[in-house]
């Protein structure tokens, strides 16, 4: 294996040019799959009905209709998808709490995959000294629970939007570290980093033009889960009753509580389930086409 | 190899002691004290409770008496649980979440990498999308929405199988098992599915394949191996996870595991258990790193130990 | 690798062999059992130490007291067959019965009903319950023999003058004196094993216990076995054999294993669901009045919560009946006085928004809170400190959004138990969505604990209160007694430091294999009698 493995040196020039016209080639790439493009358009829609629709929609998620309590589906009455045991409109708050689930997931994993790529990165190709003290900070990180960092959160910053955040971010952040170094270690000894520091490029310039770009397919595909990720812990925050406060919504609140109501009142689950599903597969999607669209050896 | 392997074995230690002393100290920063359950009590009473503890000496002094104890083996006492020692309730409870997790764990390699594959050599055909779908559905669907489907479908309409309770049957250990590997599926087919294609496409796959060497060895061989590398480096943290017990699969499932005393233990405040948690939990991920180093050692040997 | 990876495969496919062949195989068996849901895992078993009722449950069934509930929870002879009460009220004398032996066939005497209190008194015990003693049943001396150690315990009220006999001196006359003897509340203690292995007598392999029931087995996060005591005085009315305690974290599980069959009883019944079980199981759905009664207490040393404009307008805006029967649904009754109404001796005072039209409620709260200063331009901003208990959370919910509809800013803050008690006790907190639960029928528990003495967290005092129940206390007739108790209630009310929600329920769904279980208001069920047909 290792004399085939001799034979991976990439040509120079390609690497080197990386970053100027490639990202169009990889775009194009991405463009032609329809899957892809597919989710990325229904998202979007998504996405923006989170956004505008409560704008233009007349109830508000937070103000209950005492006479018309756990109104069932009725597109023609004035609670279309009708509404929760408060009387609450349940679109608005299936819009509303989609606003807070994907803030909390895109941004959280952003931060998330930057922090730990960086981090990682840098760890696995400089290595060493600095490698060892960086992942055994993380090794420390690891080794406490889950759970009884967000319970400390929860007390020492509250249950607010940002301890939430906090919450989600703060071990999220590791695994893509340990991902990107694992990557950064098998690639620090490839033919064209190595032809790289001949050329006299310094470290930092080597992490992020070549180490960086070339975890980035992994991180990529592993990136788009965490954003599935961050909304579905999100969601089990809440059935730990550790999520989001009342009246506040998020997909993952109303889902624990239609899970609550399986037996007696499907429609609950099903609306802000449906979302959240729907959700995750077109992030599936996009990570696959993403993935295949800048996989550099396809250059 | 066993060199490096021992090595880092010794290098875990300061490790583990860094990780035992900021559990010890960020649990007290947190408002609140073990004992308020009770509404009625009086400040006689706490003084009497926190006087059999030793919660009225200094928090320097606490520390010195915990780490005396875990030089002796003792976790101490729990103060929610207050007929069981720290120790006990780890006894009593590690080795069911050891089991259901190791389970699932096994389930959740073999059926990700068969859909990884499956995915990566029809790639965007109609098998690469099942696959897909299937993985989704284990991450689309939260733990706590497919379990008490399971239990509806399997415990109640069909019989099949109780719907919860430890008794140590077989028939108990299926659904919970069948749970907690699901989302782990959908992270372990798409890791495997991305590097495999990857692989598929180096130089040296291409090479093996010009030079006639058959499409199946190819496949197995060298793809296979090239592709492991992410997805070992997922597996390690997320065996130690996962075998610590997932307190939402033990709740739904009344399984008697350790997972519920990593969120009972904080809510609490029940300092000990925390700490002996926190510890067991901290060996095992810590554990697992080496072994995964190791791993991927023998996996790639370009990746050094160095 | 390879091999690594082959050998991987070969498990799991012998694994999947194990899992597809695994056959249901139980055993038939003659041994009746009786199979109780019982929630999240004790905290403690230890009869000295716990206060929790669930608990309580299973002491009832492993210790006997002085005197006992039976299945309705009416009070009646236990280890004691008969005993009398001197003249003033403060002196009880207690008969123990002839031939009572504890499980292992050692004697059981009256001294060992003393050892028991003096060790839920002793400071080295640490028992959280310690205060009962002195707060609730004032026992002479318990209160200066649990605050410092190394105290006499012949300083305490209560005696044992011979094998047979056990003397309790009190304070203060205590006509519910039986209730609170009664249940769990006072257990013996097996002298000699807990002189040999202290506090881990409770375990399984040392427990020496005098009820209907032994512990065989303490699972913790899974179940407690008990199986027949056959040395107890009364073993052959005992029916069933073994029950089993499950630990059911979670209420909706539960509610499957009880569909499944597995369970016999449930501790809990979803409150979400009630209508729908109604219709599925009938009878087997049991909703029983429980002695505890909901409230939200205001903060109020906290602005703008002691202007009582502000505290009347907020507890004017609450519709009492759509909040029980149309929001909550959980079978709970709308309440109008702080104690749970429970006892048709007790005259109970009422707030007198309970009585208006809805229209006039509203318009009187939104005249309240504008005279208080706030309006469209400055909302008044309140957050209601809530545990994370799903019924109680959701009525926090409910009164939130029924403020909201007076132009208040109200959110809810909901947090685990313990943290919810902190911020109490902190002060931080302005609304509190509260509960309490009563030891015995009748409001006295309730209006007890307002008492500052008794309770500091709520920074009231009023003097006119306590000289009421001062006056109260004195009273061995219940009558007169309750008579002060209504005068100190209707002080507490017209403060409006509380805002009566409702009394709550015991649900349990109940198997019709299950006999002899009795629904009760203090939701006391002794296993001993209960057994199973079927």
């Amino acid at each position: 294996m290792s004399e085939l493995l001799a034979g991976t040196a990439q040509p120079l020039e390609t690497v080197a040019s990386m970053g100027v016209s490639p990202f169009r080639a990889s775009w194009r790439r991405f463009s032609r799959n329809k899957l892809a493009v597919g989710s990325m358009i229904i998202l979007t829609l998504i996405t923006l009905l989170c956004l505008a629709g409560p704008l233009f929609y007349p109830f508000d998620p937070e103000d209950a209709d005492f006479d018309n309590i756990a109104a069932p589906i009725d597109l023609f009455s004035l609670h279309p998808f009708g509404t929760d045991e408060f009387g609450r409109d349940l679109l608005a708050r299936v819009l509303t709490g989609g606003q807070v689930s994907l803030a909390v997931g895109f941004v959280g994993a952003l931060a998330a995959v930057f922090i730990g790529v960086v981090y990682g990165a840098t760890a696995g190709y400089i290595g060493g000294r600095l490698d060892n003290f960086l992942m055994r900070t993380v090794d420390v990180l690891y080794g406490i629970p889950y759970f009884f960092l967000v319970v400390l959160i929860n007390l020492l910053v509250g249950r607010t939007i940002m301890g939430l955040f906090v919450s989600i971010v703060v071990v999220l952040w590791l695994t893509p570290a340990v991902i990107a170094r694992g990557q950064a270690l098998s690639l620090r000894h490839r033919e064209f980093v190595d032809a790289a520091r001949a050329g006299g490029m310094t470290e930092w310039q080597i992490i992020r033009q070549h180490i960086v770009p070339n975890s980035l397919n992994v991180v990529i595909v592993y990136s788009s889960l965490l954003v599935l990720e961050v909304i579905i812990t999100e969601s089990f925050l809440s059935f730990l009753g550790l999520g989001i406060q009342p009246p506040a919504s998020s997909w993952g609140s109303l889902i624990d509580t239609g899970a609550r109501a399986i037996e007696t009142d499907l429609r609950l689950l099903l609306l802000p389930g449906g979302f959240l599903a729907a959700t995750l597969f077109c992030l599936n999607f996009i990570a696959d086409g993403l993935r295949d669209a800048f996989d550099p050896n396809e250059r | 190899m066993l060199a490096f392997s021992i090595r880092r074995i010794i290098g875990a230690i300061p490790t583990l002691f860094v990780l035992i002393a900021i559990s010890f100290f960020v649990m007290r920063l947190a408002p609140g004290g073990p004992f308020s359950a009770n509404r009625k009590l009086t400040e006689a009473i706490i003084a009497n409770l926190n006087k059999a503890y030793h919660l009225d000496e200094p928090v320097w002094m606490q520390f010195g008496r915990y780490l005396w104890g875990l030089l002796h083996f003792d976790f101490g006492p729990s103060m929610k649980y207050r007929d069981f020692s720290v120790t006990e309730l780890i006894v009593h409870g590690f080795p069911v979440s050891l089991e259901v997790g190791f389970w699932a764990m096994i389930l959740a390699t073999v059926v990700g990498i068969a859909l990884g594959i499956a995915g990566a050599l029809r790639r965007n055909g109609a098998t690469d999308f099942s696959a897909g779908a299937i993985a989704m559905i284990g991450i689309a669907i939260p733990t706590f929405v497919i379990g008490p489907l399971l239990q509806i479908f399997f415990g109640l309409k069909l019989g099949w199988l109780p719907v919860a309770g430890w008794d140590g049957s077989l028939n108990a250990k299926i659904l919970p098992i069948v749970v907690l590997a699901l989302p782990n599926i959908a992270y372990i087919s798409r890791l495997t599915r991305g590097s495999m294609i990857e692989t598929l496409r180096t130089n040296y796959v291409r090479t093996a394949r010009a030079k006639g060497i058959g499409a199946r060895r190819v496949i197995w061989k060298q793809a296979l191996t090239g592709a492991m590398l992410p997805v070992v480096a997922y597996l390690g943290p997320a065996t130690a996870i996962t075998v610590t017990g997932s307190v939402i699969v033990e709740q739904i499932f009344g399984i008697p595991g350790i997972g519920r005393y990593f969120v009972e233990g904080a809510a609490n405040r029940d300092y000990p258990l925390v700490m002996g948690v926190t510890i067991l939990y901290g060996g095992i991920v810590i554990l697992a790193n080496i072994v995964t180093d190791v791993a991927r050692g023998i996996i790639d040997p370009k990746v050094s130990y160095e | 690798m390879g091999t690594l990876f082959a050998r991987g495969l070969g498990a799991v496919l012998l694994s999947a062999v194990i899992l597809a062949t695994a056959t249901v195989a139980t055993p038939a068996s003659a041994e009746m059992v009786i199979n109780r849901g019982f929630g999240s895992s004790p905290d403690t078993l230890d009869p000295h130490l716990n206060f929790g009722a669930r608990e309580g449950w299973i002491q009832d069934d492993m210790y006997e007291g002085l005197v006992a509930s039976d299945a309705k929870a009416e009070i009646g002879p236990g280890a004691a067959e008969k005993w009398e009460v001197s003249d003033d009220g403060l002196t009880w004398t207690f008969h123990l019965r002839d031939g009572l032996k504890w499980s292992n066939g050692d004697p059981l005497v009256a001294q060992d009903f003393v050892n028991g209190v003096i060790r839920q008194l002793d400071p080295k015990t640490a028992s959280p319950r310690a205060y009962y003693y002195y707060s609730t049943v004032k026992v002479a001396g318990a209160a200066e023999f649990n605050e410092a150690e190394g105290g006499d315990p012949k300083s305490v009220g209560i005696s044992a003058p011979d094998e047979k006999t056990v003397v309790i001196k009190l304070l203060a006359p205590q006509p519910n004196m039986l209730y609170l003897m009664g249940s769990y509340h006072i257990p013996p203690l097996h002298t000699p094993s807990f002189e040999k292995v202290g506090g881990d007598f409770i375990k399984p392999e040392n427990i020496v216990n005098n009820g209907p029931y032994m512990m065989k087995e303490n699972v913790p996060q899974s179940h407690v076995t008990l199986v027949k005591n056959p040395n107890y005085w009364d073993a052959a009315n005992v029916k069933a054999d073994k029950v089993v305690y499950h630990v059911t974290e979670d209420d909706q599980t539960e509610l499957k294993r009880f569909k499944a069959g597995e369970l016999h009883v449930t501790n809990e019944v979803p409150s979400d669901q009630l209508e729908q079980l109604k219709k599925e199981y009938g009878e087997q759905l049991r909703i029983t009045t429980y002695v505890e009664a909901q409230y939200l207490s205001f903060n109020i040393t906290k602005a703008p919560f002691d202007d009582i404009r502000v505290r009347k307008a907020l507890a004017y805006a609450i519709d009492r009946d759509v909040l029980q029967n149309k929001i909550l649904k959980a079978g709970y009754q709308p309440n109008c006085g702080y104690s749970p109404p429970n006892d048709p001796r007790y005259p109970q005072p009422h707030v007198e928004e309970c009585d208006m039209p809805k229209e006039e409620r509203i318009a009187k709260a939104k005249a309240l809170l504008q005279e208080a200063g706030f309006g469209p331009d400055k909302p008044l901003k309140v957050t209601i400190d809530s545990t994370t208990d799903n019924t109680a959370k959701r009525q926090a919910e409910g009164v939130a959004l029924m403020w909201k509809q007076i132009g208040v800013d109200a959110k809810v803050n909901a947090q685990e138990f313990q943290a919810w008690m902190d911020t109490f006790y902190n002060g931080g907190w302005e609304v509190l969505n509260d509960n309490l639960v009563a030891d015995m029928p009748g409001p006295e528990s309730h209006v007890v604990y307002m008492q500052p003495s008794a309770e500091s967290g709520y920074n009231w005092k009023n003097d006119d209160y306590e000289a009421a129940m001062e006056k109260a206390s004195q009273q061995s007739d219940i009558a007169e007694r309750y008579k002060y108790l209504a005068e100190a209630e209707k002080i507490l009310l017209d403060y409006y430091l509380t805002v009566p929600l409702n009394v709550t329920t015991s649900r349990h769904l109940v198997s019709p294999k299950l006999k002899g279980w009795e629904d009760n208001m203090l939701d006391v069920h002794p296993s001993k009698y209960m057994w199973i047909e079927g």
